[in-house]
């Protein structure tokens, strides 16, 4: 997973949060890219006011939500972010709650994030790796589980 | 004989939606599929396009229904679950 690897920075990934709710996660998570300089701060809001408005579609998978806001505007730079929350928080999702691991992206246009989204789509399809993942006590751990090979 | 055409989509047509094609394109080629198209839209671009069918999250089918009322609308619950995604898909595509 070179692609993750190399954007999950330690700085753009915290583990084991405790939140009050989903929009803390959602603000937890853009708050890392805010301050690695991926964003501006509008992108923050304008991804809490998407699921405010839609609900949660996002959350794609039982435990998992993958947040984002508008291709390019208020975006610098492609980036990623990581939460991993303990204990899971209910995003309102009718069958995915509760959420253990909330990604948060940003990028320039409709494509320059193709390769990182593969690798999630990758990672997200292999239940151990999203496990371990979840279980990872450290930012180690982590990249340890992404440097492994998935089962797709 | 139309070609089944699949339009999936989410808010800014570039993160859940985009996840979607990628996992439908990959059921599609586990079931034999090879005629069927995917294409990504977002949720303000759909009104004028006439697809076999629309999918995206069930969070937003009702949402998308009520934008395109003559079309047929798939909402997913799991993206990931290679099952639920075959069987939404089956009864729209011919067996090659």
């Amino acid at each position: 997973m070179e692609q993750l690897l190399q954007l999950l920075t330690e700085n753009r990934v915290l583990q084991h949060v405790q939140v009050k709710d989903w929009q803390e996660a959602v603000r937890t998570a853009g708050a890392l890219l805010l301050k690695a300089g991926d964003i501006r701060e509008a992108y923050i809001e304008s991804s809490i006011q998407a699921a405010k408005e839609l609900g949660a579609y996002f959350v794609v998978r039982p435990g998992v939500a993958l947040s984002h806001a508008r291709p390019g505007a208020d975006v610098n730079r492609v980036g990623l972010s990581l939460v991993t929350m303990t204990p899971p928080v209910s995003f309102g999702h009718p069958h995915n709650d509760p959420v253990f691991l909330l990604f948060m992206f940003a990028t320039l246009d409709n494509e320059s994030h193709l390769d990182m989204l593969r690798e999630i789509v990758e990672l997200l399809c292999d239940d151990s790796m999203v496990n371990a993942i979840i279980r990872a006590s450290d930012y180690a751990g982590l990249t340890n589980v992404l440097s492994q090979p998935s089962n797709r | 004989m139309k070609k089944t055409h699949f339009i999936v989509v989410c808010t800014f047509g570039a993160g859940s939606s985009l996840m979607l094609k990628m996992n439908v394109d990959a059921a599609l080629k586990e079931m034999g599929i090879s005629s069927a198209t995917v294409e990504v839209s977002d949720m303000g671009s759909c009104k004028s396009k006439t697809p076999t069918a629309f999918m995206c999250s069930v969070v937003l089918k009702d949402n998308l229904q009520a934008q395109v009322p003559d079309s047929t609308v798939i909402g997913i619950k799991n993206f990931y679950n290679k099952e639920e995604l075959k069987q939404a898909l089956m009864p729209y595509v011919t067996k090659e």
